[in-house]
């Protein structure tokens, strides 16, 4: 009963994946700092993106947020005596996208995509934190698009410097 | 016997539910307008299934809670009630709390209207809390039953 317990507590759990995989580390010749329209919060950029306002900026990122929850019946999860010793009683999948979109010209010239999935098993003894499964989703994503511009740093700092010689007057990165 | 006792305190998540209806505050109306600068969330609670009081394993409780945004109480949700929250366009968390949490971040934007439904789920001492961001059209829908609630703080644009 007790071995029953515990491997039904231990399928609370939760998991991350991941597409696509990440390439092999590289280290950028050069620290990156590529000028991307964005509007969020700072936290979900990657290290090498930096948010600008002026909408003519060479990059762009953005991202987006799925919620799906699987419930049990309430009414079978309630009837069922394994509830109490941890069955599951739902799944939350939590699934982000992000986009690095690269303008050359108004054009668009290469785009990186990561897609990653948090998933939660539920028990009755388990909170239901969408928002941490969302963070841990959001932040995969964003290490998974740093490693894409890594791996890809010498064309992005072509076309970096292609766009700084075109940079509009005025345009200020945001604090 | 010994069957019959093992199966007991399950079974008792079932025993004195009651239906109550929320009898206070007027139906639902959507919001005349919406600010184009702001985005609306519907906060709302079905009045069906497992409404008013509840058996738990422990003794009898009540499965009201309060949903909280941006970490202020915004309403306390009935059953079969509703809020309407007009908000910045940011990133902003919901959440409750009973004996477990449930919260969820929205990326609220400008313009868009969005239906975060309450629900809960089955606990040890207290019901569980569970908020749900649904479908515009199954928001629509559902929250034509619901009544509107008093917020539950005075610092939120609660119209």
């Amino acid at each position: 009963m007790a071995l029953l317990a515990v491997s039904l507590w231990l399928s609370a759990c939760t998991s991350l994946n991941v597409v696509p995989a990440l390439p092999p580390s590289h280290e950028p010749p050069q620290p990156l700092s590529l000028r991307a329209t964005y509007k969020g919060d700072p936290s979900h950029l990657p290290q090498s993106v930096v948010a600008v306002s002026t909408p003519d900026a060479p990059f762009a990122y953005e991202f987006h947020v799925d919620y799906r929850r699987d419930d049990l019946l309430a009414l079978i999860a309630a009837i069922n005596p394994l509830t109490l010793l941890g069955f599951p009683v739902g799944r939350t999948d939590v699934t982000a996208v992000a986009t690095l979109t690269a303008r050359e010209a108004g054009v668009v010239v290469k785009r990186y995509e990561a897609t990653a999935v948090a998933r939660q098993t539920r028990t009755m003894y388990s909170s239901d934190s969408q928002t941490e499964l969302r963070a841990r989703a959001l932040a995969a994503v964003r290490d998974n698009i740093e490693a894409q511009i890594c791996a890809d740093a010498q064309y992005l700092l072509g076309l970096q410097a292609a766009a700084a010689q075109t940079v509009p007057p005025g345009a200020e990165a945001q604090p | 016997m010994r069957r019959v006792r093992g199966l007991a305190p399950p079974l008792l998540l079932l025993a004195g539910v009651a239906c109550v209806d929320l009898e206070s505050g007027p139906p639902f109306a959507p919001l005349p307008s919406q600010p184009p600068d702001k985005a609306i969330v519907y906060v709302y609670r079905n009045p069906k299934f497992l409404t008013g009081g509840v058996m738990g394993v422990v003794g009898l409780y009540t499965d009201v809670y309060t949903v909280n945004a941006t970490g202020k109480p915004l309403v306390k949700l009935l059953p079969g009630g509703y809020i309407a929250l007009v908000a910045e366009p940011r990133e902003t968390e919901f959440s409750a709390t009973t004996e477990a949490t449930s919260s969820i971040t929205l990326d609220l934007e400008a313009g868009e209207t969005y239906y975060l439904k309450g629900d809960i789920e089955a606990g040890i001492v207290r019901v569980h809390p569970k908020l749900t961001l649904v479908d515009d059209a199954v928001g629509a829908s559902e929250i034509r039953e619901c009544r509107k609630l008093q917020p539950a703080s005075l610092g939120l644009d609660t119209p």
